[in-house]
């Protein structure tokens, strides 16, 4: 039977030979393996060819009558020790014609079941499909006169350690971060919340990459309609490649023209159980420390995740400074500009006072130079982030030194706009999921309160209102919680309620809406 | 067509901010003196029925606004044109509100600055929401309204050590013609503007919300009113508020507090633009309605741009000056709104009973408007 069959088939490779070479060296589509060795061989080779990362290690087998395999993998991408061990060394070593005990098995069940002894062997009959796999790290074997490939699952290639996140530190909390390994991030997910409700369904994006996504929700909580609206916006993704959340968020996102973000992302494992916890859905991406949560509300922005772990009184304190901080660096400047342009009678007179002999000598209006120094400041922030920390630290005196001392002495620039530059700074630091979204606002609100005072300033706040009242993300009204008054949802909005008294998760969210089997503490 | 729900709290919050809105930067009531607060509560008096018969007709046909149940009654033709009366008031009331505010920006805060440049941005922003939506106007009302609220408090706590009960004094003084006066000017401005929001909203399957809708709305924002008034009239008396345009502003104006909170009208009176602005988005929204429903379409953003360059130049040359205004909405907008206020909605009214009660005689009829709906 194996010596008859693959003289045809071997025609027929031969006949689509020379029309497969006019085509892109990758047209293995829809092949399938045949039963001769030589011409599958041909095949992958021809698809790989310039490859040189991929290692073909022939082997003869023990087997009558003589059979030759091959065992194709891509160096550095396997494990080595597996490789050798549990592959090479079983295939080498093992006598195929030592009567099995189960005499009836043909003989790539005999290598399926006694040889290969991996965790994860699957047969594989389409070239194309074996050749992904063998990219993405697993070992093929191919064996004269078996028409599929044996994929063993053996990947094993240098991963980062996991470490604490950089952009989301917390004093108090777990320090693991997100790494570039979408399994390891996985399991760290999974470690978490040890339940079979937690589903994990993978997909792929970009036709090029080839890059592995996984969505993740938690039945029962997750709303069913949220998660068909995220398959079907993701079936919608053409892109090439994939590298970062970003590109999908792009993709995927409500109103992909807005300033305010409607998904939103983490770097921290808790972070993620907690949103999957709210009945939120979370997408990881391959090669990236970051992952998509989504539906994302404008709340999230003053949501930290340490909020959850500290004090409660202290965690609510810290949440309303958000609050003002958001507020604060997006309307310092305008507010001074229109008190100082347009309503100097609003601000007591030896402030007046004080404030215009600070302004005396100065050559520009007090919006021009609330402009400059805004834009000076978002330069040394954009400078400290991309140098590395000892540069950064000069720019950062040079900074200070030049833009608050020598400005002021110079008169070019008056004392209260620095005063005023660095509280917008400091408190944008304080809200840091939103750099982008407060620094235009207060860009805008400037520029509006530069012609008219205080009511440009009441019209520029009713236009941002309208936009974000108008915004949806999956659905939700992206201020679907803040705008209520209900007592349940300012438990996790305003402040942040004792654990034993947020009875219900967020309301329109979830499925699921008990948090709590019982509401309160049982008394100790 | 997409049908826009509103909860019932986002509807009397939008009834609150609808009826406080322009009402309280101008000069209301001004011929009740010092009895301005018995005049207000007479007017809300006045109003009840009114809104009574405001919310049957909304509740006698459920899922319809007043534009569709003008239709269905009237026929099309007749309802159309009532339809496109309706929305022609919305839109002069719109332009209406927009002139108080850019008269109000212009005359107190920015003299040099053209009346146009405030207007225009209102009209834009106006314009704006209704394109996005009821629904968006709804949710920033939502945002508004607890903003206006803890101004308003921090406004009364303020004046409180202005207030000077004398100047309400003596109360009731041979003076009910001007009490009776001032509450038919009330009545028309600005409670019974409320029939707005027959355009607007509609009932749903809860057929008794509707009465408790507009009550709440309509005793929420009269209480804030007869407040405001009152406190405003007892800082400055009723010879300076007479004599004023905007009486309120002068009233906040004596707000000092340490030496350090002092003249913070402008700020005071910058939330009150959220209230306006709520009036105005409200009164264009059903003015776009009204009149694409006249034009026999099915859609009313399309509208929006058109309708609101033709408002802005409405609102622009609506009056040569303050005195104007002034004394337009003193003399002559009460006779001006009686109709959509008064006679019509009470037409209606009964015209939809007698339907109604038809409609009940004979159930196969009642199957067939059923399916048509």
């Amino acid at each position: 039977m194996t010596k008859t069959a693959p003289a045809g088939l071997r025609r027929n490779i031969r006949k689509s030979g020379p029309t497969s070479t006019t085509e892109k060296p990758t047209s293995a589509q829809g092949q399938k393996f045949n039963c001769s060795l030589g011409s599958n061989l041909k095949v992958i080779k021809k698809v790989l060819q310039n490859d040189g990362l991929v290692i073909y290690r022939k082997i003869r087998l023990a087997t009558t009558p003589l059979r030759h395999c091959y065992v194709i993998y891509v160096d550095g991408m396997v494990n080595g020790d597996l490789l050798n061990e549990n592959i090479l060394r079983h295939l080498l070593n093992y006598d195929v014609r030592v009567p099995a005990q189960v005499p009836k098995m043909s003989f790539s069940d005999v290598l399926m079941n006694r040889v290969l002894s991996t965790g994860s062997v699957q047969k594989d009959g389409s070239i194309d499909s074996a050749i992904q796999s063998l990219l993405y790290g697993n070992v093929l074997v191919l064996v004269d006169g078996i028409p599929y490939a044996f994929v063993i699952d053996a990947k094993g290639w240098e991963i980062r350690s996991i470490s604490d996140p950089e952009t989301e530190r917390v004093v108090r909390g777990p320090r693991e971060g997100f790494i570039e390994n979408i399994l390891t991030n996985l399991t760290m997910i999974r470690r978490k919340m040890i339940n079979p409700d937690l589903k994990m369904v993978f997909r792929e994006i970009g036709t090029r990459t080839r890059t592995k996504i996984c969505i993740v929700y938690v039945e029962g909580i997750a709303r069913p309609e949220i998660l068909e609206e995220v398959y079907r916006r993701l079936d919608k993704v053409q892109l090439d490649g994939v590298l970062e959340p970003e590109y999908i968020i792009e993709f995927i996102r409500d109103a992909p023209l807005s300033l305010f973000e409607t998904i939103g992302t983490t770097e921290r494992p808790d972070t993620a159980v907690g949103k999957l916890l709210e009945g939120r859905i979370v997408i990881m991406v391959d090669g990236s420390p970051f992952a998509i949560t989504l539906p994302y509300l404008f709340l999230e922005y003053f949501q930290a995740n340490k909020d959850y772990y500290d004090n409660f009184f202290y965690s609510s304190a810290n949440r309303l400074l958000r609050y003002i901080s958001f507020f604060l660096t997006t309307s310092t400047p305008a507010i001074y500009v229109s008190l100082v342009n347009f309503h100097q009678e609003m601000i007591p007179t030896r402030l007046l006072v004080s404030i215009a002999a600070a302004k005396e000598g100065v050559p520009f209006p007090a919006a021009i130079e609330a402009f400059i120094m805004l834009m000076a400041f978002q330069l040394l922030r954009e400078a400290g982030v991309r140098l590395p920390s000892p540069v950064g630290q000069a720019v950062s005196i040079v900074g200070a030194l030049i833009l608050g001392e020598a400005a002021v002495t110079a008169k070019i620039i008056s004392a209260p706009m620095v005063i005023v530059v660095a509280l917008t700074g400091i408190s944008g630091f304080i809200v840091p999921e939103m750099p982008g979204v407060s620094f235009f606002l207060s860009l805008f609100f400037l520029f509006a309160c530069s012609f008219i005072g205080f009511f440009g300033y009441i019209f520029a706040v009713i236009a941002v209102t309208i936009h974000i009242t108008s915004l949806r993300s999956f659905g939700m009204s992206y201020l679907s919680n803040l705008t209520s008054i209900h007592l349940q949802e300012l438990k996790d909005t305003a402040v942040r309620a004792p654990w034993w008294w947020m009875t219900y998760r967020p309301r329109l969210l979830s499925r699921d809406k008990r948090r709590l089997a019982d509401p309160g503490r049982t008394e100790l | 067509m997409r049908r826009e729900l509103l909860s019932f709290k986002q509807i009397v919050y939008l009834l609150i901010l609808f009826i406080t809105g322009s009402t309280i930067i101008l000069p209301v009531g001004t011929e009740a003196k010092q009895d301005i607060w018995a005049a207000v509560i007479l007017a809300i008096v006045m109003t009840v029925p009114m809104v009574l018969v405001y919310a049957r007709i909304l509740s006698l046909f459920p899922e319809r606004n007043l534009l569709e149940i003008n239709e269905q009654i009237l026929g099309k033709i007749v309802g159309r044109f009532i339809n496109f009366m309706f929305a022609f008031y919305a839109f002069t009331l719109c332009a209406l509100v927009l002139d108080n505010f850019g008269q109000f920006i212009n005359v107190t805060a920015m003299p040099e600055t053209p009346l146009a440049i405030p207007m225009v941005i209102l009209c834009l922003l106006a314009l704006w929401a209704t394109k996005e939506g009821l629904e968006v106007i709804a949710r920033s009302g939502e945002i508004y309204f607890p903003i206006i609220v803890f101004a308003a408090a921090f406004t009364f706590l303020f004046l409180t050590p202005n207030l000077n009960i004398q100047r309400l004094q003596p109360p009731l003084h041979q003076n009910s013609e001007g009490i009776v006066s001032a509450a038919l000017h009330l009545f028309s401005f600005p409670f019974a503007e409320t029939v707005i929001f027959m355009m607007i909203i509609y009932s749903s399957k809860k057929t008794k919300a509707m009465t408790k809708v507009y009550l709440a709305g309509l005793v929420i924002g009269g209480a804030i009113i007869l407040l405001s008034v009152t406190s405003v009239m007892a800082v400055i008396g009723p010879e300076r508020y007479q004599a004023t345009y905007f009486p309120a502003y002068l009233a906040v104006q004596t707000i000092n507090v340490g030496d350090f909170l002092q003249r913070v009208e402008v700020v005071v009176f910058l939330i009150a633009i959220f209230a306006g602005f709520t009036k105005i988005s409200l009164c264009f929204y059903a003015a776009c309605k009204g009149f694409s429903n006249a034009l026999g379409c099915k859609e009313y953003p399309f509208l929006a741009v058109p309708l609101g360059l033709l408002e802005f130049l409405f609102a622009a040359n609506l009056f040569n000056n303050t005195k104007q205004m002034a004394r337009w909405a003193s003399e002559v907008y009460l006779y001006f709104a009686f109709p959509f206020q008064v006679a019509l909605p009470l037409i209606l009214w009964i015209v939809g009973e007698v339907k109604q009660r038809g409609r009940q005689g004979s159930p196969e009829v009642d199957l067939h408007d059923e399916s048509q709906g």
